[in-house]
């Protein structure tokens, strides 16, 4: 027996049990920290010092890793803006990239404090899944794009998809939309699920797939960058589906979720009265007294409250913008624009409404 | 026995004694083993419960409500029927994957040992380039190969026989026809009476020492038989048929306490059969007339198995059975069952059958919907989708490659006097390869090309990235719609366990049948 | 017919291209046969990758995510660090296990030749078009290497083919070592870097992009790491080889323990910049190392000591007891990992501990032994100081070593367990070992991964909560290790019964037996086998793309095919398949052929 075999047969255990350590110390993670009966999210988030949000990673406009690992688009933005509220300086965040199959368990789990990787609000996920949804900030719909040179236009109907080829990404409600609403003309379609919508998106360039269906803002996305020759229409007038899209936290933890809340209402506040992070600081406190309560004048007394700092959504308009900033920021560049759409100022005829702040 | 080991007991060197300390250890360790599984599953049992989806196989029956690409059915209204649909997608990949990478392989293989420089490189080349290169890159890589070509276009319209395009790839096909299965059931007879009558002639050429020509007499047996067959022989196989109806009837008519009870019996039967056997032959130990511990480990195993199957039988695991073995709508909608398997049979296998066994079915391109859309008719010819060909040939290639170096080692470990012998009874090249190399070498190769075919067999559960509905993917979309993903993992893991026990099984039956032939 | 012609009896060159290539009609068919088909192919690739539809600045511009998705800038040394070690090792190890080859200049002007020629063969077969689908569905040729180009390369590289060709049967008796050569092939490589060109994309200050985006050299921003990198390697290099002239035999060992450990290093300390709070270290790390280096000292001490015979299977079994228990008790981890080390001590020690000098090497790698793997775990356990958006310091290129090497780590003591329980003669433990590596082996890849994603969580007592990428780990860990428990049995296998024996003959224990005689040997059987399958972890570790982690595949095609800022790349997949593919083939074939090569010198896997 040489002393070589058995130097390394101890470097063998020892490399065996360090590993053991890194996969098991590393992540005892116990969870005592998530009696939610007694802590508030809030409360957890403020002492940590950073605030964890749950985004796509690679949904166009929405969450995009750029080049350098950064994340952008229109969801990064709320998440950066819930962190200017929180902390007064926009960066403390660190994302979570999340699947579709995996975003409520992380959730539920702790793992991130709140999703905002546009999410459907539905009843099953609100109730059954211990979920609540904060203010939608973005009003979706299913809808299916096809060729003008096939045949389609934008006032082709369900009943026109008949024999042809479909294809959709898994993981959502998509799927099941669209077998219901085809089976409810009588038309036979051929469903090709595929795991992420860009699959979807090359199947349908290619000619694989007749037609393509997804949530309304991502083929409008799509058709923006890819559509050169102005060939493809999007239909039915009326989306097939309702996806409101919004924040998601963690339910029976109402401090924590009128923080978000309040968040997104103050960035619908501000747009209503135009103000932008450019002329925040020379808004007229006293000519708009709902200004002066949001923008912490009077101490900031409904902010205190709600145990953030006076000055919290005036960091928000600040540092990231109030919603028209942040939707044309992210979105026009593909495409999507508020004009007369569901997203347009309530006032406009849109949806975008916020209660008053007072 | 017990006798003997109670007069030697003493306390004192009890705990030193070999046997004890091993048996105890193993009830510790079982112990152990089986509190850390219950704890798991315990764990595991209550969290579901406490999350609003609690463990269940009723999603089974429920309609999943959402179509899928391609199968024997795209709509299914249930979910085992949707499991059922992946399972037979992916079988399908599987046998038409083995079948090309055993023969892919092998010529490349031998392409590798050729002397030829040009083909050995060029074979060698494409060994290191698919070997190295993850298989998941690659199939993802032929779906966008497959999706380079270009879409079908409304001038493209009419009957073809060989296109490809961004939709897959067209060509003809026998299609089957009613009597098939009676033509191949009769085939199947035929070549079985072919070998009845090649061995005949065998051993009559061996006793009288005439030449009986066996390969012509079975070679027209087979013809005459098979000429028969095509005319209309086949309508023979009707008994079949008939007999099948009566086995239909007779399931349909057993009641499900019945099975329960067979199947409890049957178990005791065996496992007191089996016991007796291991106490009667006592000499698998290492002294003769004493139980060895593995003896007594077997003995004890086999009566808990039988404990164990007897108690099954009465719970709902064993209804679940018998509604299976009934034929019931309960078993969730799936309309499975040995009526219905019998019943299956004996509508194919039917007397009043006639026509032609296959019939060649030449694709055309035709429009869809009522638009400008154009899609291969999806009943003329035969379609291979995008999806399918990627995962299809992804592994094919994959294995092959693996293949080709079993076949490569295999013929490599065959000592080279064997060959020399043959060149020097003038044998040529390709008679050696085929009637002395070969057949040496398929021994060797047998058990790492059964592993190669296992590994095919898993790898097609990638198809679940280029959108095949195998039953991975058919399983994922299913627990996305239920939230079931436990049950969903179990139906996998019992199939893919079920489809490795065969594979292997057919592997080692080939193998011990070639080792009975080694002398 | 060709074989009458002169040329092809005579003219050795004539020769060879008769029996290789046309020495029957059928191999003549099969020449031309595949000939084409590679001709064709290559055609067909070169075509693809130049095509102008292609867009290869959406892989250049984001090969930083590639490598390490969102790792901080201001952390990037510690990148650096851990390649640099790595390669420092690489360096110390050739001049090491340098196996004195030489090769003559002449031998070099000969595959110089090769490469020129076959390069000028490649150039001058390569497709003037290609082919470009336009909007409207026609196709049309595009020229994608203008004649002038192709002469600008052919030229130079047919003069230097033909002055190769004629330099190559100078008679100089100059011998080269085969190892220093082909360390200034790897310089000439990094020395590339500075000259060849490639499209990229620049952004102003204000982030906006510059059309046209200019050429820059490879690897413009790392071309200084490297080469201080290579500087290092040549170091190391040279004082491996000073280190194989002085003959200094520890290194032998050192050297593969040091390549066993660095990934733990690399990974636990300089990849993750772990915060270690001092208390910490004095209130669990120094006691833990005192307590054992004492215990481990006195059972070192007294393993041989006569009037301690008769206890030792009660002190043995104590010891397994007080392990069980320190599992049990809340404790330090450290506690618990030492514990297991200890036990392994007690097996081994009375073997070698029956000398002076045995006993005083056993202490010496007893503490040494504590020392490391407290650093490790201090390392591994801690959390990391780094910050980065997306929450893990892992991502890209490094997520798929991570996975690939503690893939292989973690599987492999499990793996030995279940060979072991597998060969066993007890027959419950083997038919639970057996049925644990049939299943495991039985199902695919795949679906563990999806286990691991969706339905591990649900099996974790409350309040435990692992993240996916430790998840992952776990079910790899429990993958491999049953299919390395099934090489590990084959090498159990080709055991003779007589090592048996006579370690039974001179009054080992079995424990003794197993880990002093049995294991050792199968395992030097099986080093091959081990080596071909961390290749295949690494293949398999792309498949946790399906499950979205976010590995080297998943960012080629998920993330950047849906960029939009600040250059669109939105459905850039092709481009993203294509270089994966080029770039694990790189390192699969450079490794596996590397790996073969140096087997063969160590002389692994013989017997």
């Amino acid at each position: 027996m040489s002393k070589k075999s058995l130097l390394l047969l101890l470097i063998l255990s020892m490399v065996a049990v360090a590993c053991a350590t890194d996969t098991a110390e590393e992540e005892v993670v116990v969870e005592d920290e998530h009696d939610h009966e007694d802590h508030s999210t809030l409360e957890e988030v403020l002492e940590r010092g950073f605030v964890k949000c749950g985004v796509s990673g690679s949904a166009t406009a929405f969450s995009e890793t750029g080049a350098d690992g950064s994340i952008t688009g229109f969801d990064a933005d709320y998440c950066y803006a819930v962190a200017a509220a929180l902390f007064g300086d926009y960066s403390k965040v660190e994302f979570k990239s999340l699947t579709s199959a995996e975003r409520f368990t992380s959730l539920a789990a702790g793992d991130i404090d709140v999703l905002i990787r546009n999410t459907t609000w539905t009843q099953s996920r609100d109730t059954e899944l211990g979920n609540d949804f904060g203010p939608t900030t973005y009003f979706d719909g299913q809808q299916l794009m096809g060729r003008n040179s096939d045949g389609i236009s934008s006032s082709s109907t369900l009943a026109d998809i008949d024999g042809l080829s479909v294809c959709t990404n898994a993981g959502t409600t998509t799927e099941k939309n669209i077998t219901e609403g085809a089976g409810l003309v009588g038309a036979t379609i051929t469903l090709v699920t595929v795991e992420k919508f860009s699959e979807a998106m090359d199947k349908f360039i290619a000619g694989e797939c007749d037609i393509v269906t997804t949530d309304g803002s991502a083929l409008v996305g799509r058709r923006a960058v890819n559509d050169a020759l102005n060939d493809w229409s999007i239909f039915p007038q009326s989306p097939i589906s309702k996806e409101p899209l919004g924040p998601v936290y963690r339910s029976n933890d109402s401090a924590w979720g009128d923080v978000i809340n309040w968040v997104v209402y103050a960035t619908i506040i501000a747009d209503e009265y135009g103000v932008t992070s450019a002329n925040v600081d020379s808004v007229d406190t006293d000519a708009f007294p709902e200004l002066g309560r949001l923008f912490g004048a009077n101490d900031g007394e409904l902010q205190t409250v709600m145990g953030l700092d006076a000055k919290a959504f005036y960091n928000v308009i600040k540092q990231v913008g109030n919603y028209d900033e942040i939707y044309s920021r992210n979105l026009n560049p593909v495409g999507l624009f508020r004009e007369g759409g569901a997203n347009d100022r309530w006032t406009n005829g849109g949806l975008i409404y916020a209660p008053p702040a007072r | 026995m017990l006798g003997k080991v109670l007069k030697n007991f003493d306390i004192r060197t009890f705990w030193r004694d070999v046997r004890f300390l091993k048996w105890a250890g193993q009830v510790l360790f079982l112990i152990l083993f089986a509190y850390s599984l219950v704890l798991f599953v315990q764990t595991g049992i209550n969290n579901l419960q406490s999350t609003n989806i609690p463990f269940s196989f009723d999603f089974l029956g429920d309609t999943p409500g959402v179509s899928i690409a391609e199968g024997f059915e795209t709509l299914p209204d249930s979910g085992l029927r949707m499991l059922h649909v992946g399972m037979f997608n992916m079988i399908r990949i599987m046998i038409g994957g083995i079948i090309v990478a055993t023969i892919f392989g092998t010529l490349l293989g031998i392409a590798r040992l050729s002397s030829n420089w040009i083909v050995e490189k060029a074979a060698t080349s494409l060994l290191e380039v698919v070997r190295n290169v993850p298989l998941l890159v690659q199939i993802l890589f032929f779906q966008a190969f497959l999706l380079s070509f270009p879409r079908l276009e409304e001038r493209d319209r009419g009957e073809i026989m060989f296109h490809v395009s961004s939709k897959g790839i067209a060509y003809p096909w026998p299609e089957r026809q009613e009597s098939a299965f009676m033509f191949f059931g009769f085939l199947l007879l035929t070549i079985y009476l072919a070998r009845r009558v090649f061995k005949w002639r065998v051993s009559l050429l061996e006793k009288e020492g005439r030449d009986t020509n066996p390969f012509l007499w079975s070679f027209l047996t087979f013809l005459i038989l098979t000429f028969g067959n095509w005319l209309g022989g086949y309508k023979l196989m009707g008994i079949i048929g008939l007999i099948s109806g009566y086995i239909s009837t007779v399931f349909d008519s057993i009641p499900s306490i019945a099975y329960q009870a067979l199947f409890s019996v049957i178990a005791v039967v065996f496992a007191f059969r089996y016991i007796r056997k291991q106490i009667r032959n006592t000499d698998t130990g290492e002294i003769r007339g004493i139980l060895s511990d593995d003896d007594y480990f077997r003995i004890i195993l086999s009566g808990v198995v039988a404990v164990f199957v007897v108690l099954l039988m009465f719970m709902p695991f064993g209804q679940n059975l018998t509604y299976f073995l009934e034929g019931d709508e309960l078993f969730y909608k799936s309309n499975w069952g040995m009526p219905q398997f019998f019943d299956g049979i004996a509508k194919r296998f039917d007397f009043n059958i006639s026509g032609p066994p296959v019939i060649m079915s030449y694709p055309e391109i035709v429009q869809a919907g009522t638009t400008k859309f154009t899609r291969y008719s999806p009943d003329l010819g035969k379609v291979t989708t995008v999806g399918y060909f990627a995962t299809w040939f992804g592994v094919t290639l994959y294995t092959a490659i693996f293949i080709s170096e079993v076949v490569r080692s295999g013929i490599m470990a065959i000592s080279k006097g064997q060959s020399e012998a043959g060149l020097s009874l003038g044998l040529r090249r390709r008679s050696l390869l085929r009637l002395i190399i070969l057949p040496q070498a398929f021994r060797v190769m047998l058990p790492p090309m059964g592993n190669q075919y296992l590994n095919l067999a898993k790898n097609t559960s990638l198809g679940v990235a280029v959108a095949y509905p195998e039953v991975v993917a058919v399983g994922q979309t299913l627990y996305n719609q239920e939230g079931q993903t436990l049950p969903v993992f179990l139906v996998w893991m019992i199939f893919y366990c079920s489809i490795s026990l065969s594979i292997s099984s057919i592997i080692n039956y080939y193998n011990r049948k070639m080792k009975i032939v080694e002398r | 017919m060709i074989s009458n012609n002169k040329f092809f009896i005579e003219n050795p060159y004539g020769r060879w291209v008769r029996d290789n290539l046309f020495s029957s009609s059928s191999s003549a068919f099969l020449t031309f046969f595949a000939g084409f088909m590679v001709i064709y192919s290559y055609r067909g690739i070169v075509g693809f990758i130049l095509n102008p539809e292609r867009m290869w600045t959406s892989v250049t511009y984001n090969m930083k995510l590639y490598m390490i998705l969102a790792y901080p800038d201001e952390a990037m040394i510690r990148v650096w660090l851990s390649v640099g070690l790595a390669l420092i090792l690489g360096g110390l190890s050739i001049g090491f296990y340098n196996s004195g080859k030489s090769i003559s200049l002449g031998g070099i002007f000969q595959k110089l030749f090769t490469i020129s020629a076959v390069i000028a063969l490649l150039i001058a077969l390569a497709p003037t078009n290609t082919n470009v689908i336009q909007n409207d569905g026609s196709i049309e040729a595009v020229e994608i290497i203008p004649q002038d180009v192709r002469m600008l390369i052919l030229g130079p590289s047919l003069v230097l083919t033909l002055a190769f060709f004629f330099l190559r049967n100078i008679k100089i008796k100059n011998l080269f070592n085969t190892a220093k050569v082909n360390l200034t092939y790897f310089g000439l490589i990094i020395g590339s870097l500075y000259f060849i060109k490639i499209p990229t994309i620049s952004l102003d200050s204000s982030g906006e992009r510059i059309i046209p985006d200019p050429f820059l050299p490879i690897a413009s921003t790392t071309y200084i790491p490297w080469t201080i990198l290579y500087v290092g390697m040549l170091l190391f290099f040279f004082i491996g080889s000073l280190l194989k002239n002085k003959d200094v035999k520890i290194m032998s060992r050192l050297i593969p323990i040091a390549w066993f450990l660095c990934p733990l290093f690399i990974f636990s300390w300089i990849f993750k910049k772990p915060l270690v709070e001092l208390n910490t270290v004095f209130s669990a790390d120094i006691p833990s190392i005192l307590v054992f280096g004492i215990i481990g000292f006195l059972i070192i001490r007294f393993s041989d000591n006569e009037s301690i015979g008769v206890y030792r299977t009660p002190i043995n079994i104590g010891f397994f007891i007080l392990s069980v228990v320190v599992f049990l008790l809340p404790l330090v981890f450290i506690f618990k990992a030492t514990m297991v080390l200890l036990l392994l001590l007690l097996v081994v020690s009375p073997a070698i501990a029956t000398t002076k000098e045995g006993k005083r090497q056993l202490f010496i790698v007893w503490v040494v032994s504590l020392f490391v793997l407290t650093f490790l775990i201090r390392g591994a356990s801690s959390d990391t100081m780094l910050v980065t958006p997306t929450g893990s310091i892992f991502g890209g290129f490094s997520l798929t070593w991570l996975l690939a090497i503690f893939g292989t780590y973690a599987s492999f003591p499990l793996g030995l367990a279940l060979a072991l329980g597998r060969t066993s003669t007890l027959p419950v433990i083997r038919i639970i070992c057996t049925g644990i590596i049939e299943i495991v082996r039985s199902v695919p890849y795949i679906t563990w991964l999806f286990f691991a994603s969706v339905m591990l969580t649900v099996f974790l007592p409350a309040g435990v909560e692992f993240n996916l990428i430790i998840r992952v780990l776990i079910l790899t860990a429990f993958f491999s290790g049953a299919y390395f428990a099934e090489y590990i049995r084959g090498g159990l296998q080709s055991i003779p019964k007589g090592q048996y024996e006579a370690a039974n003959a001179i009054g080992m224990n079995p424990f003794q037996r197993i880990f002093l005689v049995i294991v050792p040997q199968a395992l030097r059987t099986i080093i091959p086998t081990l080596v071909g399958s961390v290749i295949t972890s690494f293949k398999d570790s792309s498949l946790v793309a399906i499950i979205g982690l976010f590995d080297i595949l998943r960012i080629g095609t998920s993330v950047i095919p849906a960029q939009s800022q600040p250059v669109v790349f939105i459905g850039r997949n092709l481009e993203q398949l294509v270089f994966l593919s080029f770039f694990f083939w790189v390192f699969t074939f450079v490794f596996s052929r590397r790996s073969m090569k140096f087997e063969k010198r160590l002389g692994l896997g013989e017997r």
